[in-house]
């Protein structure tokens, strides 16, 4: 089993060493006094119509992984390569005609929509912006993508406010759709709903990508939503990958202590079945100060002394990637040096 | 809409005559009287009970009460002003309309001023024009507008002689106004309401600018913001038309409860640079214990205080599709 | 003392402010030209029934002399007018703008004395109880009717309705009767002999009978006359709009020939910083009553002239006499000795002040010239003070008797900064000998309204003096109760000769009655009488034949004129 894209279909992203550090100012003068490393040099690839799944706990730089890779905010370092094409360094205009290939699906129902906008208005504008058809056409693909997002095309000029949580996210994915991209970055798009609305969307996703062939950066909180849908999973903790892997695989054989306390988080369908769960002490660290060494080892609870002092390698077993110290040490059965 | 509207105005009906009875017994109650106006030892105090007669100050507050009430609302007449020896309606129908022109320049360059810093305020967030901005906004907002309008007079009215641009006190150059063509008096006009409607204005629009800012900010931070870039909108229209028509919606309000702030302004403001308005025969009255008029220029800015709030949730439902108003 | 500095810093500014780019004191040409020009004060013969023929021609050399016609003059004024009908008119621009509008019987003379205006000459009768008026018969109104005697009936008759309420109706009281002898002939029958006479039959304005005979006496507070008038003076009414200004322009038709001016407006400026300012930068050409804090810069203009007229008004410290902390004569006068009056004039009159040592100022014919007086001393104060009793048992530092510390409130009104300030210097000097005093600042009509309820214990306020030599509404007992006597002062011997002094016809006997009545309030000294302002008026250098005098700086307006290369309007 392979975890790279290339291997099935060619590369539609690779993102190499990206960066996003944010600058905390204080004082009168407004002065940078630090910086906070949201994310801090991470590596991956998706492929066409290949969907990666990013988890981590609130606060990790997940969603900074999402905006960076659609230059929604500006990496500060790294590259992002898009159907080869840098975007880190695109000139404005020619971003903006990117922007039809790639979209963003956002949390937040309830925000991500102009509060006074119609939602013709708002499924319709990048149409306009970017000289798709006539007036009359657009409506007619506006009204044709809200049917393919489950939404009554009736309901073209009412405004979001007078949307359930469901339908304002199926407004979210119609907007995102219309321009049919060929990546979306889905940021959390199920967390911010009810239960039992989360499927409805994510087997609309499901569905729409196995429609149109699409790419989906995916990002969650929690393994269980990613599972489903992702082709393969990255772990993020406190702005690196700590774990990358073909899904089922990941699932099945977490290597990285942090993925198995994530995965003994997740319920399980099957109450039979118990499984030990690991708590981990302690809250997420601060990124405007993180740990030295492994960054996880103040909340490890296999954490050794050399976690403290040295940053764990990236480790390849058979595509499946994992950074740590300990896991290196069982599997290449000696003690890893700095 | 329309319906509400109405009701609206129905509602403020029981109002403002709440407040025009407070009023009266309220300014009856000051010490002193309207007589007092006449006191000199050349006066006899005979010929003060012929004053207070004639006016019917000598009669039970109850019955002066019932009269002034009967008048207001049966023939809609607000009595004679006794310090300006005419009906108050004449003299308030000179002074309002002064009142309002400068109000709504002051209103105008309080919006524009405010908006516009605000605006770039926030999209050069933390730059030297932000930092100049704010700290200048500060000063603005927290300078009394007499001394501001003192400053600005001596500073540009004639205090320096080589500053001196602009005319110190009233409307129009009294002497040769008649004269002048059409286009020289509009010139005449305008540089008579500079002043006072800096005055007035520049301090809410320290204000607004301060809210503008951060309301763009906040908004900024919107999510849709982002939907709107990922939608390939250049930086220009993302920041006009999704982020300030957002952010504008909260400054509906601030506008519309500014009103009454800026009528107050206005009494101080006409003071300084003898603006002819509401506000110094507000000062007047009060001072000179005018009843009627007292309570007309009360009742206005009551019933601006009504219209105020009332064309600002018109708006914010107008501009915001959420609100219904019902 | 640096609380002052504080209060008038504001004023400061302004000099200091203003002062520097623009003023270029210097040996320019026009320097050597005299600009502070000082007002003579002349001996008042207000009680006078003759002609002073040295003033009437003075007077007619004008129209005699070769003059130039045009220009405006602006007038800056503090407050706006209430009503250009003398009838119901209570504010002071109003009856500067009814003087160029509409004559009286008589004019008044520098010396108070009665010049022919709308009558030519007058006389009375043998018993002196009938005065005659002989009127011109070329005045006309400015709608064309001409002015007869019966506008003189008419308006007298109106002055004294008890249903319109003009303000000087007492003037009047002891006239029993106007009558129509011609159409150009009037008399004025009087209840009794007293020497003001002539004063009260000629006081207020001619109406025109024609116009205001349709207004019923209750209507004539709001009649549209008091806004549009229609007089026969120098001036015709032009425009009035109300806080802006008001405009009058040259009767063509003026019995006496135009006046050179084309327009006098009087500017409404509710603001003295900027009515200054205006003077300075040319905006306006006239002020009178200038603060005396804005001299300095204002007379460095070589475009003012500044006149100095002697003061019409007093301020005082007046101390309830119902008070037994104010009974004994001796703490009064203490109480005077304690107070720097000198300091308080050099400090917030800038020396623009005199101290007074009676009620009776040097411009009034009544005045003494050597009244008792209790100079600053605090010395002698607390040796007073002392012998009353008022000593400093405790040794806290203030003094006190049968335990009672000697401490009282000083009111005053709001809105008048030297009286303010006033208070703030007082409170030191009385804490000098051991007095505590406590400011309180009241808005005026609560200030008067204590005052006419007696609740107060030491106020400072201010009496403008009038022509007439009159003391009984502040000073006579049986003005304590609804009149202006608010101290209380009650005197049977004052209040004998001041009744006697009034009617006395004799005036050197009248002076000797008034002397000794002066000496007795100063003697008693319910007021510590602080200090007379002088008056302070700046006009425009262009305008030429400016005579101001002690009756008013509007003496000889309607002679103002231009010289045509100088007219800037």
């Amino acid at each position: 089993m392979s975890t790279e894209a290339s291997k099935n279909s060619e590369v539609l992203l690779r993102v190499e060493h990206l960066k996003n550090y944010f600058p905390v100012r204080q004082g009168l003068l407004s002065r940078v006094t630090a910086y906070v490393k949201a994310v801090d040099d991470i590596s991956f690839e998706i492929g066409v119509g290949e969907t990666l799944g990013l988890v981590g706990e609130s606060g990790c730089g997940k969603t900074t992984v999402g905006h960076s890779v659609l230059r929604l905010i500006n990496p500060t370092e790294g590259t992002v390569l898009f159907q080869g094409k840098d975007l880190t360094h695109l000139p404005a205009a020619e971003l903006r005609a990117m922007r039809q290939d790639m979209q963003i699906i956002f949390q937040d129902p309830f925000s991500s929509l102009n509060p006074r906008m119609t939602v013709g208005a708002i499924i319709g504008e990048a149409l306009a912006i970017h000289g798709r058809g006539d007036r009359k056409e657009r409506a007619e693909m506006v009204r044709d993508t809200m049917q393919k997002c489950g939404l009554d095309p009736a309901y073209i000029n009412r405004f979001p406010h007078e949307f359930s949580g469901g339908q304002r996210q199926r407004i979210g994915i119609a907007r995102a759709l219309v321009l049919s991209p060929k990546f979306i970055v889905c940021d959390e798009p199920v967390s911010a709903l009810d239960v039992s609305i989360q499927s409805q969307i994510i087997n609309l996703l499901v569905e729409l990508k196995e429609r149109y062939n699409l790419a989906y950066l995916f990002i969650a909180h929690d393994l269980s939503v990613v599972q489903y849908i992702s082709d393969r999973v990255a772990v993020m903790y406190l702005g690196k990958i700590v774990e990358l892997a073909d899904s089922t695989e990941l699932y099945r054989n977490p290597l990285h202590p942090y993925t198995q306390a994530l995965l003994s988080a997740v319920p399980v369908p099957d109450p039979t079945r118990r499984k030990q769960r690991t708590l981990l002490p302690g809250d997420v660290p601060s990124p405007l100060n993180p740990p030295s060494g492994c960054r996880f080892h103040t909340r490890c609870p296999l954490a050794i002394d050399i976690c403290k002092k040295v940053e764990p390698r990236e480790l390849d077993v058979e595509g499946h990637k994992v950074w740590c110290h300990v896991v290196e040490e069982q599997i290449t059965g000696s003690p890893p040096s700095s | 809409m329309h319906t509400y509207i109405i009701r609206r105005i129905l509602i403020s009906i029981p109002l403002l005559f709440g407040l025009l009875t407070i009023n009266f017994f309220l300014i009856h109650a000051a010490p002193g009287d309207p007589t007092d106006i006449f006191y000199n030892p050349d006066m006899d105090p005979e010929a003060r009970e012929n004053i207070r007669r004639i006016y019917g100050l000598d009669q039970p507050l109850g019955v002066q009460y019932l009269k002034y009430i009967q008048g207001v609302v049966l023939k809609f007449e607000f009595g004679y002003s006794i310090a300006k020896k005419r009906p108050v309606k004449d003299e308030i129908l000179e002074a309002l309309p002064n009142t309002i022109q400068l109000s709504a320049l002051a209103l105008l360059l309080e919006l524009s001023l405010g908006i516009g810093i605000g605006i770039l305020a926030a999209v050069k967030q933390q730059s030297t024009f932000d930092n100049a901005t704010r700290v200048t906004a500060l000063t603005f907002y927290s300078m009394p507008s007499f001394y501001l309008g003192l400053v600005l007079l001596f500073l540009f009215a004639g205090g320096v002689s080589a500053t001196h641009w602009f005319p110190a006190s009233g409307m129009v150059d009294i002497v040769r106004h008649e004269s002048m063509s059409t286009l020289g008096r509009l010139g005449d006009r305008a540089i008579h309401i500079f002043l006072p409607s800096l005055t007035l204005g520049i301090g809410a629009a320290a204000g607004i600018s301060r809210y503008m800012r951060g309301e763009l900010l906040e908004v900024i931070r919107q999510d849709y913001m982002r939907t709107a870039r990922a939608k390939g909108l250049t930086e220009r229209v993302v920041v006009f038309k999704h982020g300030l028509r957002n952010a504008l919606m909260p400054i509906i309000t601030i506008m519309g409860l500014s009103l009454p702030f800026l009528f107050s302004g206005a009494v101080i403001v006409e003071q300084v640079f003898g603006w002819p308005g509401m506000g110094r025969v507000a000062v007047d009255a009060a001072f000179q214990r005018d009843y009627s008029m007292f309570l007309a220029v009360n009742l206005i800015f009551g019933a601006m205080v009504v219209v105020g709030n009332l064309v600002a949730d018109i708006l914010y439902a107008m501009v915001d599709p959420r609100v219904r108003l019902s | 003392m640096n609380r002052i500095v504080r209060i008038t810093s504001l004023g400061l500014f302004f000099t200091s402010l203003s002062c520097s780019p623009s003023s270029t004191p210097g040996d320019s040409p026009s320097d050597s030209a005299q600009r502070v020009i000082e007002v003579e004060a002349r001996p008042d013969r207000g009680r006078s029934e003759e002609h002073n023929l040295e003033f009437e021609a003075r007077w007619n050399e004008l129209y005699n002399t070769p003059h130039d016609n045009g220009d405006t003059l602006v007038i800056g004024t503090i407050g706006d007018a209430d009503s250009l009908n003398d009838l119901t008119s209570a504010a002071i621009t109003g009856s500067n703008v009814i003087g160029l509008l509409f004559l009286s019987l008589t004019r008044t003379n520098p010396d108070f004395s009665h010049a022919p205006s709308l009558a030519e000459s007058w006389q009375f009768s043998e018993d002196h109880l009938e005065l005659t008026f002989h009127l011109r018969d070329d005045v006309f109104w400015h709608d064309g009717v001409k002015t007869t005697a019966h506008d003189v009936k008419f308006t007298f008759e109106k002055q004294i309705s008890p249903n319109i309420g003009w303000a000087t109706i007492k003037w009047k009281q002891f006239i029993k009767e106007c009558v129509v002898v011609d159409d150009y002939t009037v008399k004025f029958i009087f209840e009794r002999l007293y020497p003001y006479q002539l004063m009260d039959a000629v006081v207020g304005a001619v109406l025109p009978k024609h116009i205001l005979e349709k207004v019923p006496d209750e209507e004539m507070v709001s009649t549209d006359f008091n806004r549009n008038p229609v007089g026969n003076g120098p001036y015709r009414f032009k425009e009035w709009k109300a806080q802006q200004y008001i405009e009058v322009e040259a009767n063509e038709n003026y019995f006496a020939g135009r006046p050179p001016l084309d327009r006098i407006i009087f500017k409404v400026v509710p603001d003295q910083e900027n009515l200054a300012l205006q003077l300075k930068s040319g905006e306006i050409d006239f002020m009178d009553g200038v603060p005396p804090r804005f001299f300095e810069e204002l007379a460095r203009q070589e475009n003012l002239v500044a006149y100095i007229a002697p003061g019409r008004s007093y301020s005082y410290l007046g101390w309830n006499l119902l008070n037994p902390l104010f009974q004994s004569k001796k703490v009064r006068q203490a109480l005077t000795m304690a107070i720097n009056r000198q300091e308080i004039i050099d400090s917030l009159l800038f020396e623009f002040g005199e101290i007074p040592k009676g009620p009776v100022l040097p411009i009034i014919w009544a005045h003494h010239p050597n009244l008792p007086d209790f100079p600053y001393d605090p010395e002698k104060a607390r040796q007073y003070l002392a012998e009353e009793g008022w000593k400093d048992s405790d040794g806290d530092g203030w003094l006190d008797k049968d335990g009672q510390r000697f401490s009282f409130t000083v009111k005053t009104n709001k809105g008048n900064q030297i009286r303010e300030d006033i208070l703030i210097l007082v409170q030191d000097m009385f804490k000098e000998v051991g007095i505590a005093v406590r400011p309180n600042i009241l808005e005026w009509t609560v200030f008067i309204g204590d005052m006419d309820k007696k609740d107060f214990e030491a106020a400072v306020a201010g009496w403008s003096v009038g022509l007439k030599m009159d003391m009984t509404t502040i000073w006579h007992s049986d003005s304590i109760n609804d009149k202006f006597n608010f101290v209380s002062y009650s005197n049977p011997e004052f209040d004998r000769l001041n009744d006697a002094a009034i009617f006395e016809m004799d005036s050197e006997k009248a002076k000797q009655m008034w002397w000794r009545a002066q000496e007795m309030i100063a003697e008693d000294q319910p007021y510590t009488f602080l200090y007379s302002p002088k008056d302070i008026n700046f006009v425009h250098r262009r305008f030429q034949n400016v005579q101001m005098e002690t009756v008013g700086w509007n003496y000889n307006l309607e002679q103002w004129w231009v010289p045509k290369d100088k007219q800037k309007y």
